[in-house]
């Protein structure tokens, strides 16, 4: 089934979550949220969050100039995006929760 | 840029995300655009072709919107929108030069001749609405959309013009006197209050606080700087036409100004129009001139189909000349609109020789009375011979030209 939808609300908690202990490059978050089993979230999409969570105040970006290809410009988390994380984490653990509850009593019945 | 990916694959795809993104601020589309470059190089070396980049991020266009979708920039410019902020820009500029000197028009009218304050105070009101009006425009305005109209470029360049003629040392001077000018306000307030002019006064008072409103904000908010700039012009307007208000009532304090006397002259309370007078034969006499115990000239104001004043004619020389109009053109008469009445105990003595009736200057015979009285052409009533004198054949019409003196 197409997940892109539900993808869609939990990406920025998936990136900030990939960048929490280490920085990266673009393709590296992509390879991160993959690698965590995304495996439908877009390429565009994973770039155009990253811009809107770093417009927000959330990401500090370097650049790193490569030998070989275009330099990488790197992302990493600031105080203000840690502190999203640990709220968004939360809110993520009870929608879950809550989710599972109603799932299960749904499959009860 | 070194280590720019040159490859044509990622150059052509990399060109078409661009243009597809091209209305985004041109920081961020850098910044974007940063991220793209080596992800595309990347994604490229992977897959090894064309065809391949575009099978796994779908095409430039496709990526660009999505990317835009999920960075939360706004979806792309209409291409309309151009012309729109076009307009709006040059509405701007416009409106802020036509802003500015109306305010000093109506800064000079607020205390000028009464019918011009009474249109002071509307125009006032319309040079408030429309900066309120550019407001909501130039919230979409960038200082990039001003520069671009050629008419901001142009004024600019002659106000700098301007500005460049004066020396330095006034420019500096000028300027630090820029913390007093609330004082100058003040003081402006004061004097308007004291040349009694209500809503004069009080179109001050508001153009007063939108300056020290918007002056200080001016700074920050571009927007608001016409609206500082055209209140203060307001009121520099308004201080000029104070101060000559000033220097006026203070001229005509100073010498006597000539008593205006209306035109005609009363007899018993009522206003006479003109005066007549006749011999003691009841001749009238075409021209005479008024004099009183002093010997001045009893002047009027002589009519004259003349816009200006007519200095050849004395203003005390009677009759004064008829105005009248015919067929729309102006033309003075000095007939006497009625046959006087020859003066009692002149007129009897002589009895039967009609006094002419002519009120023109040639001398009509008064022996003959087979001559009718000849009328004046312009009045038919005065036909009607005088009473005294005449017998009924005299009545008959005119067979003189009528004696008419144009001047």
């Amino acid at each position: 089934m197409d997940t892109s939808q539900l993808l869609k609300g939990v990406l920025d908690l998936a990136v900030l979550a990939v960048l929490k202990d280490e920085d990266g490059y673009g393709y590296d978050v992509l390879r991160r949220l993959r690698g965590g089993g995304m495996e439908e979230v877009g390429d565009a999409s994973v770039y155009g969050t990253l811009r809107r969570l770093y417009r927000a105040g959330l990401l500090t970006s370097y650049v790193v100039p490569s030998d070989e290809g275009p330099h990488r410009k790197y992302y990493g988390m600031n105080e203000a995006g840690r502190e999203r994380l640990v709220e968004s984490e939360k809110a993520w653990r009870e929608f879950s929760t809550a989710m599972d509850g109603i799932l299960r009593k749904g499959a009860a019945a | 840029m070194n280590g720019t990916d040159t490859r044509p694959e990622v150059a052509d795809y990399l060109r078409r995300v661009r243009a597809a993104l091209a209305d985004l601020p041109a920081d961020e589309l850098s910044e974007v655009m940063e991220d793209v470059e080596p992800h595309v190089a990347e994604v490229l070396d992977e897959a090894g072709s064309a065809e391949e980049l575009t099978r796994r991020l779908g095409t430039p266009e496709e990526y660009a919107a999505e990317l835009r979708a999920a960075g939360g920039y706004p979806a792309p410019a209409v291409p309309r929108a151009e012309p729109t902020r076009w307009v709006a820009a040059r509405y701007a500029v416009w409106g802020s030069a036509l802003l500015v000197v109306t305010a000093f028009i109506s800064g000079a009218l607020a205390f000028g001749h009464e019918s011009a304050r009474k249109y002071a105070v509307p125009v006032m009101v319309l040079v408030a609405v429309a900066p309120a009006l550019w407001m909501l425009v130039g919230r979409a305005l960038s200082r990039d959309d001003i520069e671009a109209v050629r008419e901001f470029r142009w004024l600019r360049a002659r106000g700098q013009a301007i500005v460049a003629l004066l020396s330095p040392a006034v420019i500096v001077f000028v300027r630090s006197l820029r913390p007093g000018w609330w004082l100058l306000r003040v003081a402006l307030v004061v004097l308007a209050f004291f040349s009694g002019h209500f809503e004069g006064t009080l179109v001050v008072v508001l153009a007063a606080a939108v300056a020290s409103w918007a002056g200080p904000r001016s700074s920050t908010d571009r927007r608001v700087l016409p609206i500082a700039v055209a209140a203060n012009t307001f009121l520099a307007g308004a201080l000029i036409a104070l101060l000559a208000v000033g220097l006026n009532a203070m001229h005509s304090r100073r010498d006597d100004r000539p008593v205006y006397i209306p035109s005609g002259l009363s007899y018993e309370g009522r206003t006479l129009s003109n005066l007549y007078a006749v011999d003691p034969d009841g001749k009238p006499i075409p021209d005479f001139y008024l004099y009183d115990e002093a010997g001045s000239p009893i002047t009027v104001e002589q009519p004259s189909c003349h816009d200006y004043d007519d200095t050849s004619r004395p203003g005390n020389r009677f009759p004064l000349p008829e105005i009248q109009y015919l067929r729309g053109a102006c033309v003075e008469t000095s007939d006497n609109p009625f046959v006087p009445r020859p003066p009692r105990g002149s007129a009897t003595p002589t009895g039967t020789p009609a006094p002419s009736t002519t009120p023109g200057t040639s001398t009509p015979e008064p022996g003959t009375t087979s001559q009718a009285p000849s009328a004046t052409s312009s009045a038919p009533p005065t036909t009607t011979a005088p009473t005294t004198t005449l017998s009924p054949t005299t009545t008959p019409p005119v067979t003189q030209p009528p004696v008419t003196t144009t001047r």
